[in-house]
């Protein structure tokens, strides 16, 4: 089991009420798997995603994270989770503007204290298996958005994650450049990389090997 | 991971270029303003600590009382220094210095001899350069001064007298009396060598006749004493207090013949509630710690300006610091975006924050360097603002070099944490939406920081204005006599008997009005002696004794330099008045008298001769208007009641082609007195120099004023940029929606403009306090003025108001389409 929510409740107070962004959700992942979210927009696909990247709150319930019970952690001890175990893939690729192609890759190596001749070849490993060592001293501004998107996957996978957590990865691309992307997920997959993705089309859902439908924040049955 | 740092700090100052801009110029200028200040002060605090054992050198002073007079001195009686020496075993040795009024050296023996006045020549003890060792190039320092014939000058007397020949063994003449004098010692150059003792020659006090004459005296204070305590003595204060102590026993034994020969009983002195006190005063306080203690041998100056100056440092630095966090708060909105990416890809706040301080730290170092090249260019003209010859070097020696990389760490703290600490304080989350900077809290403290900057911009205008007119004040106030159109010449004693007929020819010129001789001149001190005023039966009670200032004058001194008398007369040639006295009002009053006119004072301190008083004087100043007005005495030059061998030549001109007719007065002078240079000065310049001190603050106070207003101009330039660029889009669909460039002016302006009036709100009590503060050190001083406040607010509303004009403008007038389309 890689992970592991119980019940969770998130929500926030809007004229003395509460909105329920995430509403009872359990969840189990095994390593390995390929969860593809679903839902309608504001059904709480990104939220869900945040909460499993342990990088927004929520109010109740229990997450289980290989093991370590992410719900009574500190910040500190949650944050070298994280950043040991998980990679993220932003539908706007969120890329340093002031960092090239390479220093953008190499950030995540950065924090993890890895010497600067592993960083080397480690990140060299990536550009080339992304057939993008021609554009590695170009700035984000100087890529196309489908590129952009795969420095970002390649930034996700550089610290060797367990898990990509992926928030509609092709939702800026076109449908070629879209397929790309999640063509490589599934070899990402098959290589033993746990992934979750939102999303909102049906075509890339069916990458996965398991899909989660979201309505106001409840799972609902398919 | 640093090399990262530096990286993006460096692509940051790029890409922002405004922004870097503003920020390094700011804080440059900050680090100027701190450098520069922080050398002027170490300059004046280094004064006198360089002599030898300097910590055990003493100045020996007086303080006394007579009558309502009271005084402190930095001068002694002659005797003082030995008795010390003789009675207390931890006073090792004493020197004395006395300043002549002759200054005149000659050099004779070259094919064309050399005569000029120096500025400064002092008559000193032999054992001088022992007890102060101003370092010698030339000579033995224990024997140099040995021989009564010798004299020890600095390398530019050296120069200007022999050129490039040795001086030693050369012979100077001295004074009118030509007396020989053999360079026994060269200095090293002096020019920069801080002490409050300066010179440019010395020479030993033997040659003096007046003071072997009054070596008897324990009231005639016209000497410098400086002792040498043991290290035992000096070390501990409880000895030195008790040293102190035993003064009084010594004075009343030693100063008693003194004060019974001027009819003076020390005893029955004292029971009058007068006193007559010596006391020590560290070598090193004497620079800036010597406020009211009356010398004009040692360069004193108020150790207060020095705070003034310190705390307009700390606030232009400090100012240069909110702008820091200021510009980098409001760029948030732009960062917020890689700190929320970095968060995610794993950093923790830690690492944010030494990415943050990293980036001021790059920010600190350009504008060090920066700094460092503004200081080279300024110096000089700074320099000449403060009369000093400060060098970029004193940086690199001593604690100086500390200081400053103190204060930049201390810029780097203040500038750099609390943007790191906001900055990184974000939800990822948040961050990445580019929602992290729109918090209240955080333009609370904007708006507060600009508050801050411009109560300190406002009070240093207000401070600065009231400063000027004061000294406005103090040149312009009527001083009791017409300073304009004065020409004074000195050295008039060269003249001996031939000054009647001197007088006689300039009266005769065209362009004088009147020309009178007189012992002394204003601005330039007086004789003071103490007289004996007699009871009468009309008036039986007044004080009987009284100290008083004089000149010896002539009748003509009166009219010359426009004294106005209030009652009875001037001196006249149809009386005999070498036994009459005009007193001041003050005098008069101090006496007690009310009838003054035919009253009569007595002279110990001369022949017990009575002399009658035949006018009375309207009170004026003698000095500056820091000074109060003593009382003060004219006695007919015919008198010869004292012997000052001064006297100057005072003309009242018309004002009409001076050039030539200062010409022609040079003409005559040479004509009968050939040796002597030809030296004049008008009143008015005397007056103002009087106020140099007072002046230099008060630029240095301007300069650093302005520099300050920049800094905060700087802030407010970045702010409002930054606002406008913010709401950019706002004003497109504002101006779509058909609003005028004027109304979007104000929608930008108006929230500055409330922040710069709640500023002048404060800054009004801060101001007024200081400044009445700084006032009571004159006699003479202004009400606080309240224009200064309204100008000082007038002037900072304009400043704010076109910067924010300028960045308004700029984007009121943008195309709308354009900025519509720019996200
Ligand atoms: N901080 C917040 N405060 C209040 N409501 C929020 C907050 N964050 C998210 N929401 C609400 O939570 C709901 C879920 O948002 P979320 O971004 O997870 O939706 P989503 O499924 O990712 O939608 P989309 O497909 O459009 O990306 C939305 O209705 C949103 O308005
Ligand atoms: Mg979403």
């Amino acid at each position: 089991m890689l992970l592991q929510l119980n019940h969770i409740y998130k929500w926030v107070k809007q004229g003395g009420k509460r909105v329920f962004l995430l509403n009872d959700i359990s969840l189990q992942v095994k390593e390995g798997e390929f969860i593809s979210i679903m839902g309608p927009s504001g059904s709480g696909k990104s939220t869900l995603l945040n909460v499993i990247g342990m990088l927004d709150e929520f109010q109740e319930g229990e997450y289980d994270f290989l093991d370590e019970s992410v719900h009574t952690l500190k910040e500190k001890h949650r944050s070298k989770l994280y950043k040991e175990y998980i990679g993220f893939v932003f539908q706007a690729y969120h890329l340093i503007d002031e960092l090239t192609v390479y220093e953008n890759i190499e950030t995540p190596l950065l924090y993890k204290n890895i010497k600067s001749a592993e960083r080397k070849a480690l990140v060299a490993d990536m550009l080339d298996r992304f057939n993008i060592v021609g554009k590695k001293d170009l700035f984000p501004a100087q890529l196309s958005g489908g590129q952009q998107q795969l420095v970002g996957i390649a930034r996700a996978l550089i610290a060797k994650p367990k898990l990509i957590l992926a928030d509609e990865p092709t939702g800026n691309l076109n449908s070629k450049q879209g397929e790309e992307i999640m063509r490589l997920f599934k070899e990402l997959n098959q290589e033993g990389v746990t992934i979750i993705q939102a999303t909102h089309s049906e075509s890339n859902a069916e990458y996965g090997n398991r899909i989660i439908n979201l309505l106001d924040g409840s799972k609902v049955k398919a | 991971m640093l090399r990262n740092y530096i990286k993006i700090a460096w692509r940051n100052i790029l890409r922002y270029k405004t922004n870097s801009v503003l920020n390094i110029l700011g804080l440059a200028i900050g680090l100027v303003s701190v450098m520069l200040i922080a050398l002027y002060i170490q300059n004046e605090l280094s004064y006198d600590t360089q002599f030898d054992q300097a910590e055990r050198i003493y100045r020996v002073n007086m303080k006394g009382k007579m009558g309502d007079n009271s005084f402190y001195a930095g001068y002694t009686p002659p005797p003082a220094g030995d008795a010390l020496v003789d009675q207390f075993p931890e006073i090792e040795s004493a020197t004395r210095i006395y300043q002549p009024d002759n200054t005149k050296l000659a050099y004779e023996d070259a094919a064309n001899p050399k005569v000029f006045n120096e500025s400064e020549i002092l008559a000193v003890d032999p054992n001088f350069l022992e007890v102060l060792s101003y370092p010698l190039q030339k000579g033995d320092p224990t024997t140099c001064l040995q021989e009564p014939n010798s004299i020890v000058i600095t390398p530019q007397i050296a120069q200007k007298y022999f050129g490039d020949i040795n001086p030693l063994g050369k012979t100077l003449a001295y004074g009118d009396g030509k007396k020989s004098l053999q360079v026994t010692g060269v200095f090293e150059d002096l020019t920069q060598y801080p002490a409050s003792v300066k010179f440019d020659a010395l020479m030993p006090v033997a040659n003096f006749n007046d003071v072997t004459y009054f070596n008897w005296s324990w009231v005639w204070l016209n000497m410098a004493t400086y002792v040498k305590l043991t290290p035992q003595a000096s070390t501990h204060p409880a000895s030195l207090t008790r040293l102190q102590s035993r003064f009084p026993e010594m004075l009343k034994v030693q100063a008693a013949p003194a004060f019974e020969r001027i009819g003076q009983p020390f005893e029955e002195f004292l029971e009058k509630g007068n006193y007559w006190k010596l006391y020590l005063q560290p070598l090193s306080d004497i620079h800036l710690y010597s406020q009211g203690i009356t010398s004009s041998i040692t360069e004193q100056h108020d150790v207060k300006s020095l705070y003034i100056l310190g705390i307009i440092a700390l606030f232009i630095v400090i100012l240069a610091c909110v702008n820091f966090m200021n510009l980098s708060t409001v760029q948030s909105v732009k960062r917020s975006k890689e700190i929320g990416i970095r968060k995610v890809l794993g950093s923790q706040r830690k690492q944010l924050i030494k990415q943050f301080m990293t980036e001021v730290l790059c920010y600190t170092f350009f504008a060090t360097i920066l700094a460092f090249i503004m200081i080279l260019l300024i110096l000089p003209v700074f320099n000449g603002l403060t009369g000093k010859d400060l060098h970029i070097q004193a940086f690199f020696d001593g604690n100086l070099i500390l200081l400053i990389v103190g204060i930049i760490v201390f810029t780097i703290l203040l500038a750099g944490i609390y943007p790191a600490f906001f900055l990184t304080s974000f939800n990822p989350i948040r961050a990445l939406k580019g929602k992290a900077a729109k918090t209240t809290k955080s333009s609370f403290i904007r708006n507060g920081l600009v508050v801050f900057q411009f109560f300190i911009a406002i009070t240093l205008i207000i401070c600065t204005l009231v400063v000027f007119s004061q000294l406005q004040y103090t040149q312009q106030k009527d001083l009791g006599f017409g300073k304009d159109r004065v020409l004074v010449i000195n050295n008039a004693e060269s003249l001996g008997s031939s000054a009647l007929s001197f007088k006689k020819e300039l009266i005769a010129l065209a362009g004088v009005d009147e020309a009178s001789s007189s012992s002394g001149m204003l601005t330039r001190g007086e004789f003071g002696d103490f007289y004996t005023p007699k009871p009468t039966a009309d008036e039986p009670n007044i004080t009987t004794d009284i100290s008083l200032s004089s000149y010896l004058v002539d009748d003509a001194f009166i009219e010359t330099l426009g004294l106005e008398v209030k009652v009875g007369r001037g001196f006249d040639k149809r009386f005999k008045d070498s036994l009459s006295v005009i007193l001041n009002e003050t005098a008069a009053a101090q006496i007690g008298w009310k009838n003054p006119i035919g009253k009569q004072i007595r002279y110990p301190g001369g022949n017990m001769e009575y002399y009658t008083v035949v006018g009375v004087l309207k009170d004026f100043n003698l000095e500056s208007l820091h000074t109060p007005i003593q009382p003060f005495a004219l006695f007919a030059e015919e008198s010869q009641s004292y012997d000052t061998r001064t006297s100057f030549i005072s003309l009242k001109i018309s004002g009409e082609h001076t050039e030539r007719l200062i010409n022609q007065v040079q003409d005559l002078w040479k004509s009968y007195s050939e040796n002597t240079p030809f030296e004049y000065s008008f009143l008015d310049e005397d007056l103002a120099y009087a106020y140099q001190e007072d002046q230099r603050l008060a630029s240095l106070f301007t300069v650093f004023t302005i520099l300050a207003i920049f800094v905060a101009c700087l802030g407010l330039f970045g702010l409002i940029a930054f606002t406008a660029q913010q709401r950019t889009k706002e004003i497109g669909v504002r101006k779509v929606l058909g609003a005028s460039i004027s109304s979007i002016v104000k929608l930008l302006a108006i929230n500055f403009l409330k922040l710069v009036v709640l500023a002048l709100i404060l800054s009004v009590p801060v101001a007024w306090f200081a400044m009445d503060n700084w006032l009571q050190d004159f006699a003479y001083r202004i009400d606080i003025p309240i224009w200064a406040f309204l100008a000082a607010g007038a002037l900072a509303l304009a400043i704010a108001l076109l910067t924010v004009s300028f960045q308004a403008i700029k984007v009121a007038i943008a195309n709308p389409v354009k900025s519509l389309r720019t996200d």
